[in-house]
Order: structure tokens, then sequence, then C-alpha cells
């Protein structure tokens, strides 16, 4: 079946007080029906710009977002608007998401009102299957945003995203304001819904094992570049770019007896400045395996195995056989 | 934040039984609880009151001549607060004058709100060109004493309560229109904005169901402290002789008691006290409604 | 390694923190104890709410009173209580022999100060070293905390160093006394994950190299496994489990603690759905009689409504307070 969300050498940059800052440089991903794809990068790697470029809420510079086939950039206004529906967003802020003077009835009812569902009981029936969907209780309709506690704001987000029937939910960091009981409640609730309706989900997050949780594929963000992208197992058994080891190594498990701090191999130095990012690989300033290339030439994302790609020079020789 | 019934929701069994929850944070639930809101509700009510029933209590005009003038506060029953140095009874002028003082000032605070909120919206959330004007503009009135503005536009104009709301409200609606600025930048990134973004509602409506429902406290409490100001901006104008000629306020009653001030101070006492109290009145209101719109005030 | 071979910096018992509220009185932490030695990594963990942030204010008597009251036993350090200590007495300890770091090193630091002189003014302050020797002591600090050219960076304000780098140097200002208790916390929380694990190995190593006793605040129980050695678990403002690290996550006794284990994605261990604790923390003003976790507990059964359980030898040197504890252990109830 065709992808969902095909997204082609795509540039998101902003002029800023500070300068000119290209967030996301040059990506492309897409995302089949009923898939997870996660996204993980650290603090100003683009994921968010990423994501916001997607749904519409930030204009890309360069290259094409093709929902459903349709190509937003050829379309007109009232087309992108029409396709807007397609695409939905869970935020990170469960309170802040929430307009705190809307009812959360108000809150589900107002995307069907936009997008024409005119029948007064039919809205309010969608709006009861929807807050029963997420688990939430009918008599919860009345209440305001501060009423509820983290979770069920965050369930109440997601199910304002169901409401137009989304092909695909950009989830920008769902659960990291949310503590590991909540977390969990979040993670399954955003499994079950998916295993129900067969949406697609471009899950969004900065922590690893959340992603390799929810996520069918994973794809590595490093200062506005895709690095590498595997199905999750493979992701997390052979990780080929040294950026997604540092990831995995640096990872806190729980496990005492095998993983204490002071034996770990930690990846050296801090995130350089997304204004002005390393020419070359931008890892290969705080890459332990840099060698000479790596400072002049920018590698690019070749495959390596099934589904699996990598932008690294240590492995032209996997990628010459695999072509 | 209330611990209480937030516990007692999710206390499953419990929670049926409970009759109607009331909402501690609702606006009639607070307002009653605060002591400053309730006093100059009380306050500003009595003075409504009395502009509004002035024609019923007290039929006579103002300006006709009833007694003869100088006749001191409380020495004769007929005129309980006495004479002026016409005649004319200041019991009956002061309730008659408290019409178009307050006229004025909600008027002019009306017309200001209007202007400031469309303005500070539309520049605040698009930003770009209209921000620059809107932000020269207000600039522009930061540097002219509002008064003396004021003077000029009804001096242009000529005195009419029409001019003099103009004049008080052009020199007012940057101040409301910077606050509402302020807030809208503040809500115009917040995420519940773009979630309606992302649902495809328009910028219009955004605004109106979004942005300016959640920037309207500010607004409120700075607008009741405005008719306040007005209400002086008025006296004062009045007071230099730039009042409406067929009308009788409080500002125009101390500017005729000015000239008998050593001999009769109580003919600029009275009008005196009555914009004292009204804007008093006005400013606990707007005090008390900042504590009752802000969450994070405990009232209690 | 073992915590009770050496005798504690820091001992505290029966602390108890309320706060008087418009609502009633609040029990933030409830009689707890706990002690640490020089050398050890003690880390206090719980969601939000459970207290642990509290308590590391309430052993400085950095909460605000009223509304805070902060009661107990005694927390005794180098012999003396500071429950009772006078504030100005107990100025000389705070960020001198007891130091503390927070979660965002920006709103810590000063902006207006350079680094260095920010280090320097502690230095004044609890050590008396001045003028040339407190910059070069200063520049040291920054260099210990491996601050890349200390000596340029300390003329720099804190707006120029990255997230991580704020954070050491927190780190430098809080070592500038040489203090014999560090407290940490939350220090990792807004800091992407490979800049956590250099702050966690550098705490890890300055401690060792300093002796330093080191108690770890955290809601992370992956930071916790790998850095503590002895665990404390916090929950609804009271101690329900502390054990050494090795045997808390070999076989965590009390049910909350394992149901905190299992709610975590693992990576290791692929699962479809997550094992969700059902329910929410429930409000301090309105906690449930006898056990705090009793209402969202699987294992629970009417006693433990009934009376609260007492914290109880777990016979590995550890405690629990748990009526159910050996059932939970056991693994009957997964």
């Amino acid at each position: 079946m065709s992808n969902v969300l095909e997204i082609n050498d795509l540039v998101v940059s902003y002029r800023t007080a500070r300068g000119h800052l290209t967030a996301v440089d040059g990506i492309s991903l897409h995302l089949a029906p009923g898939e997870t794809l996660g996204l993980v990068g650290e603090s100003g790697c683009g994921k968010s710009s990423l994501g916001k470029a997607i749904v519409q809420l930030v204009e890309p510079s360069a290259g094409s977002i093709r929902v459903e086939g349709h190509d937003l950039s050829t379309r007109s206004r009232a087309e992108r608007r029409a396709l807007r529906p397609k695409i939905q967003m869970v935020f990170q802020d469960p309170m802040g998401a929430l307009d705190p003077r809307q009812q959360a009835g108000t809150i589900l009812e107002t995307p069907l009102k936009l997008h024409g569902l005119r029948d007064a009981a039919a809205r309010r029936a969608r709006v009861a299957t929807l807050m029963e969907q997420v688990g939430l209780r009918p008599e919860f309709i009345d209440r305001l945003p501060h009423e509820f506690s983290g979770g069920q704001r965050q369930r109440l987000g997601i199910a304002r995203a169901l409401a137009l029937n989304p092909s695909v939910i950009v989830c920008d960091e769902p659960v990291s304001a949310l503590d590991v009981s909540l977390q969990a409640q979040v993670l399954n609730l955003l499994r079950r819904v998916q295993q129900a309706q067969k949406v697609s989900y471009l899950f969004i997050s900065h922590d690893l094992s959340v992603v390799e949780h929810i996520a069918d594929r994973v794809a590595i963000m490093y200062l506005g570049k895709i690095v590498e992208v595997a199905p999750r197992s493979a992701l997390w058994r052979t990780p080929a770019h040294p950026y997604t080891r540092a990831l995995i190594e640096a990872l806190p498990r729980t496990d005492p007896a095998r993983h204490r701090i002071a034996d770990k191999q930690v990846i050296g130095g801090d995130l350089p400045s997304p204004y002005n990012p390393p020419a070359g690989c931008r890892l290969h300033t705080r890459c332990p395996l840099a060698f000479a290339r790596c400072a002049v030439e920018e590698p690019k994302l070749a495959t390596i195995g099934d589904g699996h790609s990598v932008a690294c020079h240590l492995h032209d020789a996997a990628v010459a056989k695999a072509a | 934040m209330t611990f209480e019934t937030l516990s007692a929701r999710f206390a499953p069994a419990r929670a049926v039984r409970r009759p109607r929850r009331v909402r501690t944070s609702s606006f009639s639930y607070r307002f009653w609880r605060s002591r400053t809101a309730l006093i100059g509700t009380a306050g500003l009510l009595l003075v409504v009151l009395g502009a509004i029933f002035a024609g019923r209590i007290f039929e006579a005009d103002p300006l006709d001549m009833v007694a003869r003038p100088f006749i001191w506060p409380f020495t004769d029953a007929a005129h309980p607060l006495g004479t002026d140095m016409l005649g004319r009874d200041i019991l009956t002028g002061l309730v008659h004058a408290g019409r178009v003082s307050l006229a004025v000032g909600f008027s002019a605070a009306a017309l200001a709100v209007m202007l400031g909120v469309v303005f500070g919206a539309v520049s605040g959330y698009f930003g770009g060109w209209a921000d620059q004007i809107l932000t020269r503009v207000t600039e522009v009135f930061q540097t002219m004493p509002p008064l003396v503005f004021a003077v000029v536009v009804v001096a242009i104009l000529t005195p009419s309560v029409g001019s003099i709301v103009l004049g008080i409200a052009v020199t007012s609606w940057p101040q409301i229109a910077r606050l509402v600025r302020a807030e809208t930048l503040r809500l115009r990134d917040a995420e519940y904005v773009q979630a309606a973004r992302v649902m495809g509602m328009g910028h219009t409506r955004i605004i109106l169901t979004h942005i300016l429902p959640n920037a309207i406290s500010p607004v409120v409490v700075a607008g009741s402290i405005l008719v306040a100001s007005a209400i002086l901006t008025e006296a004062a104008l009045s007071f230099l002789g730039l009042g409406d000629p067929n009308l009788i306020s409080w500002g125009s009653m101390i500017g005729a008691g000015r000239e008998v001030l050593r001999t009769a101070w109580y003919m600029t006492a009275l009008p005196g006290l009555a914009i004292s109290f009204t804007v008093m009145a006005l400013n606990l209101l707007g005090n008390g409604l900042n504590d009752v719109l802000n969450p994070r005030v405990s009232l209690s | 390694m073992t915590a009770h071979a050496s005798p504690a910096v820091l001992d505290v018992a029966d602390l108890t923190v309320r706060f008087r509220t418009p609502t009633g009185l609040l029990t933030a932490v409830d009689q707890l104890s706990f002690s640490v030695s020089a050398g050890e990594t003690l880390a206090i963990v719980g969601e939000s709410g459970c207290g642990k942030s509290v308590t590391a204010m309430a052993l400085l008597r950095l909460l605000r009173s009223p509304p805070a009251e902060i009661g107990g036993r005694h927390v005794l350090f180098e012999g003396q209580d500071l429950l009772r200590l006078r504030e100005r007495a107990l100025r000389n300890i705070r960020g001198n022999r007891i130091a503390m770091i927070f979660q965002d090193p920006l709103s810590a630091l000063n902006p207006v100060l350079t680094v260095g002189d920010q280090i320097i003014e502690t230095l004044k302050r609890h050590t008396g070293l001045r003028g040339a020797a407190a910059h070069r002591r200063a520049v040291e600090l920054l260099d210990l905390v491996r601050i890349p050219e200390p000596a340029r960076r300390a003329s720099d304000y804190p707006h120029r160093f990255s997230g991580g780098m704020r954070q050491r140097a927190m780190i430098a200002i809080a070592l500038a006394a040489s203090p014999a208790v560090l407290i940490a916390d939350e220090p990792t929380t807004a800091l992407d994950v490979t800049v956590q694990a250099q702050i966690l190995k550098l705490l890890n190593s300055l401690q060792r190299e300093l002796g330093m006793a080191l108690i770890l605040i955290s809601h992370d129980l992956g930071v916790v496994a790998e850095t503590a050695d002895r665990v404390l678990v916090m929950y609804a403002g009271r101690k329900v489990e502390e054990r050494s690290v090795l045997d808390l996550f070999a076989g965590p006794l009390h049910p909350y603690t394992r149901a905190l284990m299992r709610a975590r994605p693992r990576p290791e261990e692929l699962r479809e759905f997550l094992d969700e604790i059902p329910g929410i923390v429930p409000s301090l003003a309105d906690l449930p009689p006898g056990c705090a976790f009793a209402p969202r507990c699987s294992v629970a059964y009417e006693a433990c409504s009934a009376t609260r359980p007492a914290l109880l030898p777990s016979g590995d040197g550890g405690a629990v307070a748990c009526i159910r504890a050996p059932l939970a252990a056991g693994g009957v109830v997964a």
C-alpha cells in the first residue's frame, strides 16, 4: 500500500535575531499506513521543527511533503486547509495544549464544527465516542483542563487529535512531561488506538527507550540531519552510526549488576551550535571514530541492510556491498 | 491548588453521590469571596443608581435657582447640602452631574477598550508592519501628556460630550492596545493555539475564541481603572472650562466653586468628594477584579 | 561500598515536613529516616509529589516557614542537630559543609556575574581565600569539573555556557568549599541524554576523588540504578522501601517499586503493552488510611487499608513497608 506521508529533501530554516538557522536540512522520510516511525534526537536537533512542518505550523523552505499522495507545496491555500484533518498532532505539554477556558466537550467539538459536522446531535455522539475511546468518563464533559490530572489531559489531547479521523498523528514528546506511571498509561492508549483504527504515528522524542517501545522503525536525528534509520530491533541490536551507539550507551538502564555509570563509555563534548554546524559530518567534532575525511566530506544516507540506512563514512564498504 | 476537590473527584464511590459540585475557580464563586471587589461594586452601584434615578428623585432642573444663594450644608432641611452662589441646590446638582461624569467615563473607557483590543490583538497576532505601526503610534502617545492632548482635541472639536469622550478615548486606547498586544504575543505561540491551527481554524476565529477570552482579564481590570481616570480627566477638562456648557458635571461644579473657595469651600469639596468616592470605588473594583481573575491569588 | 561499614556523615531521624494550606495541614514528608556515609551515594527516588525534593530542601531548612513546618527527632551532621541549629549557624553549613545543586542551573546562576566571580564569591564566603589565590582556585575548580580552557571560561557569563556546562559550573560552585555532603536534586533532568551521562559520570568520579557523601534525588530509575549505592523509594511522603541498589533491582520487595519498574519501557525486553499503575498518586490532603499505595496496588487486601504498614527489615540490610512484601517478592503477583 502506498505511503500516507512522504517527505523529500525537506528544509526548514528560520531567520532569527541570532542569524540564519537551518533546523531541518534536507530530510527524506516516509510513513506507511498504520506504522509508527520514531524520531529521536537531542534538543536543538530539529525534530520538533520537522513535526511542525508536517502539520503545516511552519512553512518549509524547500522540499516536499506529500499527504496521501497530495503534495502540499503545489496546492492552494484552500486545498492545504482541506488536507489538515489528515494530519493531526499531540503536544508535549498536556496543560499548555488545552485552552484553559474551554470545557472538555467544547475542545472535542471544535474540530468537528470546523470541518462541517453541522448536526449537533451527531457531534455530541462523536464527542462521547471519542471520550470513551481514550478512557475518559462521560461525566467529565463539562470539566475544564485544570480539573483533570496530567494523564487525563493528555488523553483529552489524544481524543482531540483523533476527532477528525486523521491518517497520521504527529506525537511531539507526548509523554515527556508525565511521570513513569502515567507515561505507561498514555503509551498503552496510543497503541490501543492504533490497533483499533490503523492510524500512523510520527513519534518524536528525546527518549530512545520510549521510542524503542512504541515505534516500528526509528530515525535518529543530529543537527538537522537524519543519521540513521532502521527497524527498531536492528537499531537496538546493530546500531551502525557512532551517534546512535552513543545514545544507546548513554541511555540509563535499570540493571545495576551490568550497567554502572563508572564503566560507561560516554561521548564527550556538547551539541555544537545549530547556527553554525560543523562542516563535513556534523558529528565529527564529538565522534570517537572520526578520521580526516569526516571533517571535509558530508556522508550521505545510504542503505546497509533491510530498511536500514546510515550516513557515516565508516560504512562505505557495507554500502558498496548492499548496492 | 485544590487538593480536596481533586481527590474527592478521583475517589470512586464517593464522587458519584456528591451533590452538585461548586467550581471554586469560577468567576462568581471567587467574586463573592473578594471583599475588595464587593466594596468597589457596592460603591459604584450607589453612584450609578443615583445617576440613573436622578431625574425621578430630583425632578428639578439642576440649573434652576431654587433658593437663596450660599446656604451651607446641613443648615436647611429643604436643601440638605446647601446651595451655590446662584442659589442652585447642590444635592440635585451632584446627582445630575454624576450622570454626565459617569456617562463620559464609561463611554470613553468603552471606546478606548474597543480600539485597544482591536489594534492590540491584530498587531500582536500578526506582527509585521501592523505591529510596527502600532508600536510607533503608542510611542508617540507616550511622549505627550494625555491631559494636554485631550485639551487639544476638545479645543479643536469645540467642547461637547462627544468631543470630550473622543478626546479621552484617543489618549487612552494605546495603553489598552499595548496590554492586549503583550497578552496576544504571549498566547499566540501557546500550544492550544497551535492545536487550533493544526485542525484548520482561521486566524480571526483563533483570535476570537482562543486569544481574546484568555487575554481579557487584565483588560477588564485596566478598563475599570480607565473609567476612573476618564472621570478625572473629564473633571479636569470641565475645571479648565472645556466642559460641555449645556451640562453640569462634577468637574464644572468644582470649576464654578473655585471662585468662592475661601468663603464657601463646600461648593468645591462636595463634588470633589463625589469624584473621590467614585474613583475609589472603581479602583477597588479594578484591584478586586485583578485578584478574582488571577487564579494564583487565594481569596480567603 | 557497603554503607553500614563506615559511620554516617548525615543521619536523619523521623524528618517530618508539613505545609499549612487554606485547605488544611498537608504532610509532605512523613517520619522519614535515612543516613548517608562518606563516599556513598544514596538515591531518593519517586514520582512528582512524593516529597523527595521537599526532603532535600528541609534538610538545610530552605523551605519558607510558614507555610512549611519542619519537625523530627534529629538531622545529625558533624555532631550538630540541624533541626535545632540557629539560622546563623546553619548558614555556615549551607553551601559549605553541605552543598546543593538543582535541576535548572541557569536560574541558580546569577546572570550578571561571570562564572569565575560566582565561584570566588563562594570561596570568600566559606574558605577565606581572596584575590589571586581565590581566582587560581576558581580556575582549578572549573578544571576539576572538566570545563575545557578553564582560565578563559572563568570570565564568561552563564548565558555563554551550554546546559551541560552550566551544570558543571554549578557543581564547581558547590564543591568550592569542599563539602562533606552534596545534595543533587534532579541534576540531569533538564539535560540531553548524552550530556546527562557526562554529568553523572563526573559526579560519580568527583565523589570518589573527594570522598563526599552524595544524595541524589531523581525520578528516573535508570539514573538511580547506574549511580546509587543505596536507594530509598518514596511514595506520598513516606519511605516505602530502602535497599542496596543491587538488591533492589534484582528483587524489589514493595509492590510500588515493582510497579514502577514494570511501567518503564525497556528496550532490552520489548512488550506490546507496558504495565500501567492504575489511578493517580493520592492527594496529600486526602491520603487513604493504612498503606497509601493500597488503592492502586495489585496485591492489596482489606488489611492494607486498615493499618499503616510498619517499616520492617528485609533481611538483606534493607527495609520495606508492606505487609504483602514477601508475596510480592515471591512473584505471585505477576
